[in-house]
C-alpha cells in the first residue's frame, strides 16, 4: 500500500473504528447497569421463580420420603391405563412408569433407557416403549430391548397392591 | 546420559534467546505461500480472549443453581440490555475457537511443524484443544434446558461405560470419574455446581498455565520454517503484528454481526430449549454440540468398545505425534490430514443421515 492510498483510507478506518467502539462501549455500560423492569415484568419473573421453587420443594419431599419409608403409594389401580403410563420416581429417584398390563395386572417399569440413560416416553409407540434419544424399543411386559442400540432390558420395579392401591417397595 | 538430558532440555528451552533484541527488535517472521497458517493460532487465542471477556460479563447475571439457572439465562437474553448479544458472542465464539483450533492443528500437522525442537509446543497445544473441548462440554450444561441436561446425561453415561469392557479393577475408572464428576448417580445440583466450577475456575486456570507455556515456546523457537520455501522475512513489529491485529478486528466484526443477527440456539426446536424438569420425558433430537458429532455418531452404530478403544488410540497418536510420525514423509502427512478432514466434515454434516441409512 502506498502512502497516498494509506492516507485516503485512514480517515475511513478511524471513523468506523470510533463508531463501532463507542457503540460497543455504550452497550457494555447498559449491560453492566442492568435492566429497569416494570412492576408487571418483575411480578411475572417472581411468579416463575415461585413455580420453580415449588417444584423443587416437591422433589425434595420425594427424596425425603424415599429415604425414610419402605413402601410408597404410587396411584390407584383404576388410574392405570394400557397405552399411557403413569410417571413416578422409584427408590433411586429415577423416573419410572406404571401401566395396566394383560389381565389388568399393573406393570411397573423403569423408564431410564439402558443405552445411555435418556427417559423413555410414557406413551406406547405401536405397543412398545420408545426411547426417543437413539430410537430404542422395549417390550412393555418384560422390558426386553427389541430394537435399536439398547441391549439390556429395562428393569421392573417391585411393587405390591393393597386395597386397590399400588405401592412401590424398597428392594431388600 | 545426564549430559544428554541437559542438552535436550537446552534445545527445547533455549532461554539464552530471551532478550529485548530477539523478542522485539529483531524478531522476524518468514514469508512464503503458506504464510496464512501463522495467523491461525492467534485467531484461536483471540476467540479465547472473547470467551474470557464475555464469560466475565455473564458471571454476575448467571445463577448456577438448578432452580434459577434456566430463568437467569432467560433474564440475560430477554431483559438485560444487549444481554442476548453477550450470550450469543460467548456461544458463537466458542464454536469459532474450536474451529480455528482444529484447523491450526491440521496445518501444523500437515506442514510437519511439530518437529524438534517444537515437540512440547505441539503437546501443550493438543492438551489445550482437549481442555477447549472440556470448556464446551461443561458449558453446555449450564443453561439447564432439556437439550443440555439430557446431552450431558448421555455424555456421562459414555464416560461411565468407557472402561467397562476391561477386566478386573481396570473397569473402575470410568465409573469413578463419572460418579465424581456428577457428584452422584444422576445429573443433579451437584453436577451443575461441579461443571460450573470447572467451566469458570478450574479449566481456565489450567488453560492459562498451558497457553503461557505454549506461547513462551512459540516465542523461543520462532515460527517454523523448516518445511516451507521461504521467500523473504518480515519484521514481527510492526509488520506482522499489525496484520495480526487487523485479522483479529475483522474476526471480531464478523462475530459481532453473526451474534447480533443469528441466535446461537435458533437451530434447535422448541422442546429442546425448554426448561429441564426432573423426570419429564426426553424430547426427540438430543445431540451434543457439532464438534462432538464426529465421535457421537460412530457410538450410535458401531460397537461401543471399538469406538472407545479406537478414539483412545487416535488421541495417543495425536498427543505423541512428534514421536510416532517422526520418520513419516510430509506427503503422507498431507494425505492423513485430507482423509481425517474428509471424515470430520462428512460425519459432522451428514452423520445423522448415515446413521439412519445404516439403521434401516
Amino acid at each position: 500500500m502506498n502512502r497516498r492510498n494509506f492516507l485516503r483510507w485512514l480517515p475511513v478506518a478511524v471513523v468506523s473504528f470510533i463508531a463501532i467502539t463507542t457503540n460497543l462501549l455504550s452497550k457494555l455500560w447498559a449491560y453492566i447497569l442492568g435492566p429497569k423492569l416494570t412492576a408487571e415484568q418483575e411480578a411475572k419473573l417472581i411468579e416463575k421463580k415461585i413455580q420453580n421453587l415449588e417444584r423443587t420443594v416437591s422433589l425434595e419431599k420425594l427424596r425425603e420420603e424415599r429415604l425414610l419409608k419402605n413402601k410408597i403409594f404410587i396411584c390407584n389401580l383404576q388410574d392405570l391405563k394400557k397405552k399411557e403410563g403413569v410417571s413416578f420416581v422409584d427408590f433411586n429417584l429415577k423416573p419410572a412408569l406404571a401401566f395396566k398390563g394383560i389381565n389388568d395386572e399393573p406393570i411397573l417399569i423403569s423408564s431410564v433407557c439402558t443405552h445411555l440413560g435418556c427417559t423413555v416416553q410414557n406413551k406406547l409407540n405401536k405397543g412398545r416403549l420408545l426411547c426417543p434419544c437413539h430410537i430404542s424399543y422395549f417390550e412393555l411386559e418384560t422390558g426386553k430391548a427389541l430394537e435399536g442400540p439398547a441391549k439390556v432390558p429395562l428393569p421392573m420395579v417391585p411393587f405390591v397392591v393393597e386395597d386397590e392401591k399400588v405401592f412401590i417397595v424398597k428392594n431388600v | 546420559m545426564f549430559e544428554k538430558i541437559i542438552q535436550n532440555l537446552k534445545d527445547r528451552f533455549p532461554v539464552e534467546k530471551i532478550n529485548f533484541e530477539n523478542f522485539v527488535l529483531k524478531k522476524e517472521v518468514p514469508v512464503h505461500k503458506l504464510s496464512w497458517v501463522y495467523y491461525l493460532g492467534g485467531m484461536t487465542m483471540f476467540c479465547f480472549l472473547i470467551q474470557v471477556i464475555t464469560g466475565l460479563l455473564l458471571l454476575p447475571y448467571y445463577q448456577s443453581n438448578i432452580i434459577n439457572a434456566y430463568q437467569s439465562i432467560e433474564y440475560i437474553t430477554y431483559f438485560v440490555p444487549s444481554g442476548f448479544l453477550v450470550r450469543n458472542l460467548h456461544a458463537w465464539s466458542s464454536s469459532f475457537m474450536i474451529f480455528f483450533a482444529i484447523i491450526h492443528l491440521f496445518t501444523v500437522f500437515a506442514t510437519k511443524s511439530y518437529q524438534k525442537p517444537r515437540e512440547l509446543t505441539w503437546m501443550t497445544g493438543v492438551i489445550l484443544l482437549i481442555i477447549t473441548l472440556g470448556f464446551g462440554f461443561t458449558g453446555y450444561l449450564l443453561p439447564w434446558n432439556q437439550l443440555s441436561v439430557n446431552a450431558t446425561k448421555v455424555g456421562m453415561e459414555i464416560l461411565q461405560s468407557s472402561t467397562s469392557f476391561l477386566p478386573g479393577i481396570f473397569k473402575l475408572p470410568g465409573e469413578f470419574f463419572a460418579t465424581n464428576l456428577r457428584g452422584g448417580a444422576s445429573i443433579t445440583q451437584s453436577t451443575l455446581s461441579r461443571f460450573f466450577a470447572l467451566h469458570v475456575v478450574i479449566l481456565p486456570f489450567i488453560f492459562l498455565a498451558l497457553i503461557m507455556i505454549h506461547l513462551f515456546l512459540v516465542q523461543l523457537h520462532g515460527m517454523s520454517k523448516e518445511n516451507f520455501k521461504v521467500q523473504r522475512y518480515e519484521k514481527f513489529f510492526p509488520n506482522f503484528f499489525i496484520k495480526d491485529i487487523a485479522i483479529w478486528l475483522f474476526l471480531f466484526l464478523v462475530l459481532l454481526v453473526i451474534a447480533q443477527t443469528i441466535p446461537y440456539d435458533s437451530f434447535l426446536s422448541y422442546p429442546l430449549k425448554a426448561q429441564y424438569i426432573d423426570n419429564s420425558p426426553t424430547p426427540a433430537g438430543i445431540k451434543p454440540e457439532w464438534y462432538f458429532l464426529f465421535l457421537y455418531y460412530p457410538l450410535e452404530v458401531l460397537p461401543k468398545t471399538f469406538v472407545i478403544v479406537g478414539s483412545f488410540i487416535v488421541f495417543i497418536a495425536i498427543l505423541f505425534t512428534p514421536i510416532f510420525f517422526k520418520k513419516v514423509s510430509i506427503k503422507f502427512h498431507f494425505l492423513i490430514v485430507l482423509f481425517v478432514f474428509a471424515y470430520l466434515v462428512i460425519s459432522t454434516v451428514w452423520g445423522g443421515d448415515i446413521v439412519q441409512i445404516i439403521r434401516k
